[in-house]
């Protein structure tokens, strides 16, 4: 199985929300879909999911058009929706009838999901009645209901308390290892770079960063320095050429132009006698990659 | 055009929405006022025409149409009247007496138990004039029987008078004949005054039924979109199917539950008027209609209980020349163009309710339905309240906006014929087809919009 995504655009009026997108999750995992806000990363996701029509481009699952009403598709929106005054079991029974599913299925999909959401006791209350979080939940649950192979999450963790945080990551992380292919949506990094392999990262309508997240991170090097040591360490690091970054309780970061700069630095602290607590070198985060390929424009912006 | 998924949409949609207490409540609340309504309209008239129905029965039957025994007859005019026949023909004894007696027996009569009436027949300038005392204090004798028996008088004193003035016998039918006027319009056909009133009512009542049912229930197509759009439920159910599959489901839904509540208030009003069945006007009417219009007729014509028998011919025979066009098809003809209709307005409700963000703007974005539902309305309802055949009467049937508010009592009526009125019909299905169209064009951009409302041209624009 696989998903292409190829040269979709789409604009609204002169407003261009999406340029050329096109990427490819050809194996099973957690793909990562990233950008600024108001990047395009919402349209990307609804012209994927054929709820929006496209400029130009197409969308292949398993090399076919992607067709929402056959296939079988998991979607948590970023903007939650229940129907406020209605009971969430039997929104949970029309959502599984509209992915084409059985009462007898339908139930026994609900009793899992809501066994494992922690969220059993709410079946017969409205969704108005609920609390964000458990909303949230009833979402997560009705976006799994139908087994989907391909699950689409956008912000799945926001708003949620580390605890349903930790739960809705161990249940992604069930899905990813049973084979799912899943995009994720997130402005938590860490997140991102706790389950994801693989990244598109759009600004303004535009992809700015693609690829494997390890290979990208290889590409750039270790460049980034933090350093503790029981003395002030500023004349060395100026002589080797570092450029401090900040100081933090935790050290002083610095970014170096080679490797070679960082082991003269080392060399010259333990030739100086100074007890090194700390000496860490290593590759950008993603959160750094982010703001290095976005926030100069946002700033400047 | 996908519309797989509707059938979803609507149980859905027609479960939660004959869940709802507002649907409940009405429901229950119209249906119950109807039951009432049905029950007053047979049962009332009963109790206040109930000395009526008794003589027109009676006439019928045959019996004695009076309850007066005895009549005290003083003749003041200083002709000579025979009234053997009047005596004859209602069962009475009549006696004659003096104006001293007659004004004795008023006294005498009041405090009695003797079926009495004093009758005293007098002569002016203007002619003649038959006044009656009855007994109504312990005697069973009452007003109604009084004034027949005075009628019965007073056609005698005609009669004879008449007679007096040399008309033969034979052709006194002939000279009191009453001359009948009437003026209506040169095209038309000349109607009777309770076709008249029918085809004047019925058109009315049923216009605004179906724009009360129509338009209410289209308003709530629109709320229930904009719902699904302001709580973001709309995002997850087009990952499971296309919007117009949403929409349609939708609209059938609404229009299934409003003519379910049309069909549950109808059957109150049936209850009612089971209830009153025993006890109301029909039921007492009953045996004098149809196969007994000949005996009512032959009453009337004896001159007995002559202007009630008269009334009910006349209402039976109005009734029955308005809805002489009435039949199954006729009825499959008005859940059609009900359907029609609904699916008109409530297609245009949609793409107002998927028009707007946020709940608070749904009342403004539902002001163009509401003009186009009231230009309807009118455009139906005023040729019926003229009663005039001309040109708006026959933009209304055929336009779209109206035709849904009038075709269904025309036709009944007989106002336009079956060509008419599926030529009417298949312009109100084309009108659907393109609605649709329009909405499965725009329907997908407008429900994924965020932010301000859009106005009538930016959805036209989407269109292009």
């Amino acid at each position: 199985m696989s998903l292409v995504v190829e040269h979709l655009s789409k604009k609204f009026g002169d407003h261009v929300a999406v340029e050329d997108l096109s990427f490819s999750i050809e194996k099973p995992g957690v793909f990562a879909f990233l950008g600024t806000n108001g990047a395009g990363k919402s349209t990307s996701i609804r012209m994927i999911l054929g709820m929006l029509s496209k400029d130009s481009g197409a969308v292949l699952w398993n090399g076919k058009p992607l067709d929402i009403t056959t296939e079988k598709i998991g979607y948590l929106a970023e903007e939650r929706g229940l129907y406020p005054k209605y009971n969430i079991l039997e929104q949970m029974y029309y959502f599984a009838s509209l992915k084409g599913m059985k009462k007898k299925e339908a139930t026994s999909a609900i009793d899992y999901l809501f066994s494992r959401l922690k969220i059993d006791e709410y079946r017969k209350k409205k969704a108005e009645q609920l609390s964000k979080g458990n909303q949230q939940k009833v979402q997560l649950a009705a976006a799994l209901l139908c087994n989907p192979e391909l699950i689409i999450l956008d912000e799945p963790l926001s708003g949620l308390d580390p605890v349903n945080a930790d739960l809705f990551k161990s249940i992604i992380r069930e899905e990813r290892d049973s084979g799912k292919y899943i995009i994720m949506s997130s402005h938590q990094m860490e997140t991102i770079e706790e389950f994801c392999e693989d990244i598109v990262l759009l600004h303004r309508g535009k992809v700015v960063m693609q690829g494997n997240l390890n290979d990208i991170k290889r590409e750039r090097g270790r460049e980034n320095l933090t350093v503790k040591a029981d003395r002030p360490i500023g004349e060395i690091a100026e002589r080797c050429g570092l450029t401090l970054v900040e100081e933090t309780p935790n050290g002083s970061d610095f970014k170096v132009k080679s490797e070679s700069d960082a082991e003269r630095m080392l060399k010259e602290m333990l030739e100086s006698g100074i007890g090194v607590i700390k000496f860490d070198l290593r590759e950008p985060s993603l959160h750094e990659l982010f703001v290095e390929k976005c926030g100069g424009e946002i700033n400047e912006g | 055009m996908k519309v797989k998924g509707w059938k979803d949409v609507f149980k859905f949609s027609f479960m939660q929405q004959i869940k709802t207490k507002s649907f409940i409540i009405s429901t229950v609340v119209i249906a119950f006022i109807a039951a009432i309504m049905a029950f007053l309209a047979d049962f009332l008239p009963a109790i206040l025409l109930e000395d009526e129905i008794n003589k027109v029965s009676r006439a019928v039957d045959g019996e004695n149409m009076l309850t007066v025994e005895i009549v005290y007859l003083d003749n003041e005019t200083g002709y000579d009247f025979n009234f053997d026949t009047v005596a004859s023909e209602n069962n009475v004894a009549i006696n004659e007496v003096t104006a001293e007696e007659a004004d004795a027996k008023i006294l005498e009569i009041a405090d009695t138990t003797e079926r009495a009436v004093v009758t005293k027949i007098t002569a002016g300038d203007n002619g003649f004039s038959v006044d009656s005392r009855y007994a109504d204090g312990k005697s069973a004798v009452n007003k109604y029987d009084s004034e027949m028996l005075n009628s019965a008088i007073a056609r005698a004193v005609r009669d004879q008078v008449l007679l007096k003035l040399g008309v033969p016998e034979d052709s006194l039918g002939l000279a009191k004949a009453e001359v009948a006027v009437s003026c209506s319009s040169a095209g038309q056909e000349p109607v009777g005054f309770v076709q008249q009133i029918l085809n004047t009512v019925v058109p009315m009542v049923s216009a605004i039924i179906l724009f009360m049912f129509i338009f209410s229930y289209s308003s709530m197509v629109a709320q229930s979109v904009a719902i699904e759009k302001a709580s973001r439920v709309i995002e997850y159910l087009l990952t499971s199917i296309k919007p117009l599959a949403i929409i349609l489901g939708k609209v059938l839904a609404m229009c299934c539950v409003s003519i379910l509540q049309f069909l549950l208030i109808g059957l109150g009003g049936t209850f009612g008027f089971l209830v009153s069945l025993p006890f109301g006007i029909l039921t007492k009417m009953g045996p004098m209609i149809g196969s007994a219009a000949q005996q009512m007729q032959s009453a009337a014509a004896s001159g007995a209980g002559a202007g009630a028998v008269d009334n009910a011919a006349e209402i039976v025979g109005g009734i029955s020349e308005s809805f002489s066009h009435v039949d199954a098809s006729a009825f499959i003809l008005m859940i059609v163009v009900f359907i029609l209709g609904f699916l008109f307005y409530a297609g245009i409700a949609g793409l107002a309710g998927a028009s707007v963000s946020k709940m608070e703007d749904l009342s403004s974005a539902i002001q163009p339905l509401s003009l186009i539902g009231v230009l309807g309305f009118y455009l139906a309802y005023f040729p019926q309240v003229t009663g005039e055949e001309n040109t708006m009467a026959l933009l209304a049937r055929y336009l779209p906006i109206s035709s849904p508010f009038v075709l269904p009592s025309d036709y009944l009526l007989g106002r336009i014929d079956l060509v008419g009125t599926l030529i009417a019909i298949a312009v109100l299905a084309v009108a659907d087809i393109l609605i649709m169209m329009f909405v499965a064009k725009v329907y997908e951009s407008l429900i994924l919009h965020t932010g301000n409302r859009l106005k009538l041209g930016d959805i036209l624009k989407m269109s292009k």
